[in-house]
């Protein structure tokens, strides 16, 4: 049965700020009229176990109530998890996956498709692109907290939600660091790179 | 005037308890504890809320507490769940038989073991005898309206009954979506705040004696009142809800019925996994299936008429339970099976049990139940989610997992 809610879904470790990208993606929404729901997944587990959250955005009220989805857009915080976890299960076959990592997308991709280091991607058509926020999280904030380098990202590919909107709640939620953290997603917004090679604005 | 928030089921309820004024909350704050007491431990160290926090050894003590104040009149909040839950049950009886207005939020979670931390509604379902109000939230935004118009209903002259607001664990205590939320000025006009209170109390000024020994000869008439308590909070809890849509502009329903009048087939149940039917409901409809459902909030006192009138001329009612009760069938199909039984030409009754221990229900789920439901010479109860040996799930007399031990 289809389901036509545009849904993302953030994976990472316990601890790189899943459960805050979630919240904050829906905050976005909402402060733009939009519907919103976040959902993160848990386990009985611990700071570096996976760690998911699946984020609904849409334009009438939004009805699915489990995390399970089939997401448009899955962003992965950590370049490893999906060595030991199939994060990129349900993908839309023409979904758009944001990986963190230096690495050229065109190689990123390869890899995922091999299957050769963990679970395979099997969505046929999905555009991968790369973004590496690890990079700029240690050079912005001084940690690896990748968070808000690719929700920035996640602007520059995704309509549902504003770069304008993501900098006015990284700006309420994060206080003095608030300057850095804007910082961070406007550069992650910035260098995000696609496979195919046509000039990115803005 | 309302503001838009963007929060959790936790902390929904937290806030609106906060915006009750309660003046003592009691909690064992390890697992299976949930955010909702983190979140008012904080408000009340920021004196955001002017309350006692009773931080107390196991959710046994943390209910005694809450009896403990309600019996001189304070305005009490207690949270838990799953097990935590369990640990209190014996409690909840002491608290209905005292007739104290106590609110609950219970994030629904599963009894283990096996061991799970995952939503379905056993927990409160098994504790539908013991006296205390039920109400079950569809979204974050039920959770909000239903803690405040829990405190009116069970603080009404007619009812002085306790009160748990339920919603699932994770699926709506974790997650986030928008929050209409009141004024506290608002909140005050709606529930005024505590104080004065016509419930008999502890008053060393007037000593009067509570929950003394009651004979056989007057015990029934003691819990036909109760009872009769119970079935009344209907009309009360419909008057709060008009209340408190004069001030949001949303009416809670006692039942909530989406394309029912005109369904050959209506599905009935609990909780968030509605909202998940009523999507597929539309669906549905767009491929030409008459079918609806009915989404029960009060589940406790069971509403009976409002039930039998939302399901209009239904063939088929396919009762959703995310609860068992071993031996029998779902705990809400049986209320759905005593409710139409005298009503001429009944319904057929189907029973689900889906979703146990946070199994995903979604619209695959949905209509897998609609296509069983239509099965020949059909049982009455199906395991839509469950697999046996024809899936390859072997049934074993040994609790160890084959080739693991």
């Amino acid at each position: 049965m289809s389901v036509l809610v545009p849904e993302v879904r953030l994976a990472g470790r316990g601890g790189q700020g899943v459960v805050t990208a979630g919240e904050l993606l829906g905050r976005a929404a909402i402060g733009e009229g939009r519907f919103a729901q976040a959902i993160p997944a848990f386990g009985p587990e611990r700071r570096g176990a996976l760690a998911t959250c699946t984020v609904r955005v849409s334009d009438g009220e939004i009805l699915l109530k489990f995390a399970a989805a089939a997401p448009d857009v899955l962003v992965v915080l950590d370049p490893t998890i999906w060595h030991v976890a199939n994060v990129t299960a349900g993908m839309a076959a023409d979904g758009i996956l944001i990986f963190n990592s230096p690495r050229a997308p065109e190689d990123v991709e390869e890899e995922l498709r091999s299957g050769r280091r963990g679970y395979r991607l099997a969505a046929t058509n999905a555009q991968v692109m790369t973004v590496d926020a690890t990079g700029i999280a240690l050079e912005v904030l001084g940690r690896p907290i990748t968070n808000t380098a690719l929700l920035g990202a996640l602007t520059g590919a995704w309509e549902m939600v504003t770069f304008e909107a993501l900098e006015r709640v990284i700006r309420e939620h994060f206080g003095k660091n608030a300057e850095a953290n804007v910082q961070a997603a406007r550069a992650g917004r910035e260098q995000l790179r696609r496979v195919t090679a046509i000039a990115q604005g803005g | 005037m309302t503001r838009t928030m963007f929060w959790n089921g936790n902390m929904a309820a937290a806030q609106a308890t906060r915006q009750a004024r309660v003046q003592v909350i009691a909690a064992y704050p390890i697992t299976p504890q949930t955010h909702t007491v983190e979140y008012l431990s904080r408000f009340v160290a920021d004196g955001e809320l002017d309350a006692r926090m009773i931080k107390v050894e196991s959710e046994h003590s943390a209910l005694s507490a809450c009896c403990g104040a309600s019996s001189v009149g304070a305005r009490t909040f207690t949270a838990s769940c799953s097990q935590g839950l369990q640990l209190m049950s014996e409690v909840m009886y002491f608290a209905s038989g005292m007739r104290f207005p106590i609110v609950m939020a219970i994030a629904n979670r599963t009894l283990s073991v096996p061991v799970n931390i995952w939503a379905d509604h056993q927990d409160a379902l098994v504790n539908r005898d013991s006296g205390w109000l039920q109400l079950f939230a569809g979204s974050v935004q039920d959770v909000y309206d239903l803690v405040l118009a829990a405190y009116r209903v069970a603080e009404d002259e007619r009812v002085h009954l306790p009160a748990l607001v339920c919603y699932d664990g994770f699926i709506l205590s974790h997650a986030s979506e928008a929050v209409t939320v009141l004024s506290q000025e608002d909140v005050d006009a709606f529930l005024p705040p505590p104080g004065g209170t016509d419930r008999p109390i502890l008053d060393v000024e007037r000593p009067q004696q509570f929950g003394e020994v009651l004979l056989p000869d007057f015990y029934p008439d003691c819990e036909y009142k109760k009872h009769t308590a119970m079935n009344g909070a209907l009309d009360v809890m419909d008057a709060a809800f008009d209340d408190l849509a004069s001030l949001t502009g949303r009416r809670q329903q006692l039942v909530k019925a989406h394309r029912a009048a005109d369904a050959d087939t209506v599905f009935v149940g609990l909780g968030s996994m509605m909202r998940t039917v009523r999507h597929t409901v539309d669906v549905l409809r767009n491929d030409g299936e008459r079918v609806g459902l009915v989404e029960i909030c009060a589940f406790r006192p069971f509403p009976e008429d409002a039930l039998r009138r939302a399901l209009g001329n239904a063939k088929t009612v396919i009762v959703l339970d995310r609860d068992i009760g071993y031996g029998s069938a779902g705990m809400v199909y049986s209320d759905m099976t005593r409710t139409l039984y005298a009503v001429a030409d009944r319904p057929r009754l189907v029973n689900c049990i889906i979703g146990l221990g946070g199994k995903d229900i979604t619209p695959d789920t949905i209509t897998k139940c609609l296509r069983l439901s239509r099965e020949k010479g059909g049982k009455s109860v199906y395991w839509p989610d469950a697999r046996g040996p024809a899936e390859g799930i072997p049934y074993t007399n040994r609790l160890a997992i084959p080739g693991r031990i």
